[in-house]
This record gives C-alpha cells, structure tokens and sequence, in this order.
C-alpha cells in the first residue's frame, strides 16, 4: 500500500496536468457560439469579451495567489494549525475566484439606443444552464458535510486522532489501544465546514448575480450575452465543485491513512515480552474504501479544476458580419 | 416584453404603467405570474429603480399587481372582452394611416358623442 500511495500523488500531478492542457486547448479553440452581427453590435460585443477576459483573469490570479500563500504557510510543520489551513486552502482559494464573479457577474454590452426592451420574467440560473450543473455543487457540499461530521463522530475527544482498543494475541490475551493522528475529527472539521458554508454562500450568491445582470436590448448582442453567461455560470460551478471534491479527497485520504495505521496488526515489547495486537478487517476494509474513495475525488477535483479553467478561458462567442453587412 | 422609448414625451415609469396594464388586461400576463424584480427590470432598461418601484406600486394601487417578500405577481383581473379585442382589431386594420394618439382619439369622440 505505501509504494501506492507514494506513486499515486506524482501519477495524479501527471494526471492533472494532462486533464488540464487537453480540456483547455478543446475550449480554448472551439467558441461556444458563432453570431452574426451588424458593426456596431460588434464592436460592443468585442468589448464586453475583453471584459470578460479581464474578469476571468483576476479570478484566476486571486485563486493562485490564496493557494500560494496557504501551501506556503502550511509547508513548515512547527507552524500551529499548518494541516488546518492547508485544508481550508482550495476552497478559500475558489473562493476568492469566484467572488469576483459575485463583484463582476457580466460585462455590460454598450448600446446607443432610443428603445430599450426588457423581458417580463425573472430571470433564472436554470435559464443558461442545465439542472445538472446547478446541482453538482450542491451535490458535492452535501456529500462533503455529512464526510465532515461522520470523521467527527469517529474521531477522539480531541477531534485530532482516531483511536482503537484490539485484543492481544501473544502471550497472555488483554487488550491494547493505539492512537493515529492526523484525523479529520472536528479539529479539522469546523475549519472545513465553516469554508464550506463561505464557498457555498458566494457561489450561490455569483449565480444569482450572473443571471440577473442586465442584459442588451440587441438580439444578437443577447446571443452573446447569453453565451457569456453560460460560461460564466459553468466556469463558477465547476470550481466550486472541484474545491468541495479536492477537500473531500483530502480528508479521505488523511482519514484512510490514520484508519489503516490503528487497524493494522503492530508488535512491540514490554519489559522484553514480546506483544503482539490483532488487526482489524473492518478498519482495514473501510481504510482501503477511504482510499479507493480519496483517489477517486481526487481525479474528479482534477477534472473538474481542468473544465473551469476551460470554461473560464473559452471564447464565448465568434462574430461574422450580418447578411445584410456582408460584401458579396 | 416592455419597452421604453427616449423618445416618448410620456416619463419612464408611465410607460411602463401603461404597457403592463394593456398585458395584464389582454391576458397576455397572465394571473399569477411572477415579474421581474426591480432591479432586474431597472437594469434591462437601463432606468432607476425608484422608476420601476414607483410602477409598480401604481399598479399595486391599481389592483393588477400583488407583491410579497417572493416578488412581484400578476393578480386576478378581469380581461378585456372578446368581442371589444375583435372590434378594436378591424378598427386598427380600418385606419391603418393614423397614428396610435389619433386612432385613440377618434374612439374618445365617438364614444364621448354615443354617451
């Protein structure tokens, strides 16, 4: 298991790199839409993607920058809490991101207009995009909340540590309790939570806005306001899943690791006696389960990270002259 | 859909007044559904809000509109009859030349003269 688990973090860093570069150059290349326009919608239409660009590269950089400083803060091990605020770090760090989608949801498509329409219904997340992508976040909170309070209720009373009483086997029976930390009991745990209702808040809070942002009165500045605001919406979701599934990774990994150490059959010696205990085929089971399950959020965060920056970075949409513009 | 014209000598929030009872009356919109907010409706328009606020609170006044802490709702009115929408349609396909302010005012003499 531990050659595994020494191989599997420079697989996965191989992995995300792939997932990334390969998800970006598909985006990247193909815009989502193609409008036809007349001169004037484009030239407000190219500036408004200018703007989204400039929005989507400040999102980028906050999220680096957090994630930077919380990896830097957390690498010496003597710092107090280093494993806590390495924990909170992703979702802090998407969080930042998207908040500036919460500061800046669309860019405004300048118009020089006499009439102005409007829709007479209140617009709506679900109006862009599909069920789906609204509910994978929620999906993802909720499955990592309730991981969160399952580590808390198994963990010991000092939310740090996970202990286990075995029986004896040599020579004379008894029993032996033995202590692994770290653990993702509440120590970890609150930290967690609390980022993950702050993730959760600003995201909820960016796809409201990115919604109900003004739109154009032009039909085919709306196209591409439309299309803006799908990327938008999809980029923003898919991080916050990508933040929740990393955490959930991470905590399973660390819960396996700590779960295999007190399961696992151990000797040592007292007063030259040799002691030794017996493992635990549940705990084993459930440690091997935790990884198996960590490896896989772990890909899923990978994956997820790779289409944010995908959607983040994709033209929205590519303009061609309008028919009536068009020279023959 | 609602426009607002910059061109029109009537203020913002008339024309928005006028247009949503004209939707509301015809059926169009209708009981129950769900308006935008105000700032949406405000922002579309690229108008303040106070100007969307103010017409919809006339049309609160008005009976058409009902607003809880969800939003703003259509209520239940009584729509215009049939049989006047069918004779206001071959009296606007009659006068196809005049302008909506004449057409109107052409309706105001004859119904003032038949009272």
């Amino acid at each position: 298991m531990s050659s595994v688990v020494g191989v599997g973090p420079i697989l996965l860093f191989a992995l995300a790199i792939v997932a990334v570069v390969v998800v970006v150059l598909v985006f990247v290349v193909r815009p989502l839409r193609e409008l036809a326009m007349t001169e004037g919608a484009q030239r407000s239409a190219r500036a408004a993607e200018l703007r989204v660009r400039a929005r989507n590269g400040v999102a980028i950089l906050a999220a680096t920058t957090i994630a930077v400083i919380g990896v830097g803060t957390s690498a010496g091990s003597s710092v107090t809490g280093a494993g806590r605020v390495l924990g909170i770090t992703p979702m802090v760090a998407i969080g930042a991101a998207i908040l500036v989608f919460v500061i800046a949801p669309t860019p405004e498509f300048l118009e020089q207009r006499a009439l102005r329409t409007a829709e007479l219904r209140r617009r709506v997340p679900r109006d862009f995009v599909s069920r789906r992508t609204l509910a994978m976040p929620a999906v993802a909170a909720g499955v990592l909340a309730v991981a969160l309070v399952g580590f808390w209720l198994a963990a010991d009373p000092t939310g740090q540590s996970i202990s286990h009483t075995s029986d004896v086997v040599l020579p004379d029976g008894g029993t032996t309790s033995s202590t692994s930390s770290p653990y993702p009991g509440f120590y970890y745990g609150v930290p967690l939570l609390l980022a993950l209702i702050g993730v959760s808040a600003v995201t909820a809070a960016a796809i409201a806005r990115i919604a109900a942002a003004p739109r154009p009165t032009d039909p085919s500045l709306r196209a591409a306001d439309d299309a803006t605001r799908t990327l938008a919406i999809r980029a923003v979701t898919a991080a916050a899943t990508s933040a929740m599934v990393f955490t959930l990774g991470g905590v399973l990994y660390i819960a396996a690791a700590a779960t295999a150490n007190v399961g696992a059959r151990y000797e040592f010696r007292i007063n030259a006696v040799p002691i030794e205990s017996g493992s635990d085929a549940a705990l084993v089971a459930i440690s091997t389960a935790e990884f198996v399950g960590a490896g896989l959020a772990i890909l899923a965060g990978i994956t997820l990270i790779a289409f944010a920056i995908g959607h983040a970075m994709r033209r929205p949409f590519a303009v061609t002259p309008a028919p009536s513009e068009r020279v023959a | 859909m609602i426009s607002i014209d910059e061109t029109d000598a009537r203020p913002p929030f008339e024309q928005i007044r006028e247009q949503l009872t004209d939707q509301i009356r015809s059926g169009e919109l209708p009981a129950g559904h769900r308006l935008p907010s105000v700032r949406q409706l405000a922002g579309d328009l690229h108008i303040a809000a106070g100007t969307v606020a103010r017409a919809y609170t006339e049309l609160e006044q008005d009976g058409l509109l009902t607003s809880t802490r969800a939003g703003t709702r259509v209520r239940e009115v009584e729509e215009l009859p049939t049989q006047a929408r069918t004779a206001a349609r071959v009296y606007v396909a009659a006068v196809a030349g005049l302008s909506l302010d004449d057409a109107i005012r052409a309706v105001r003499v004859e119904w003032m003269d038949a009272r």
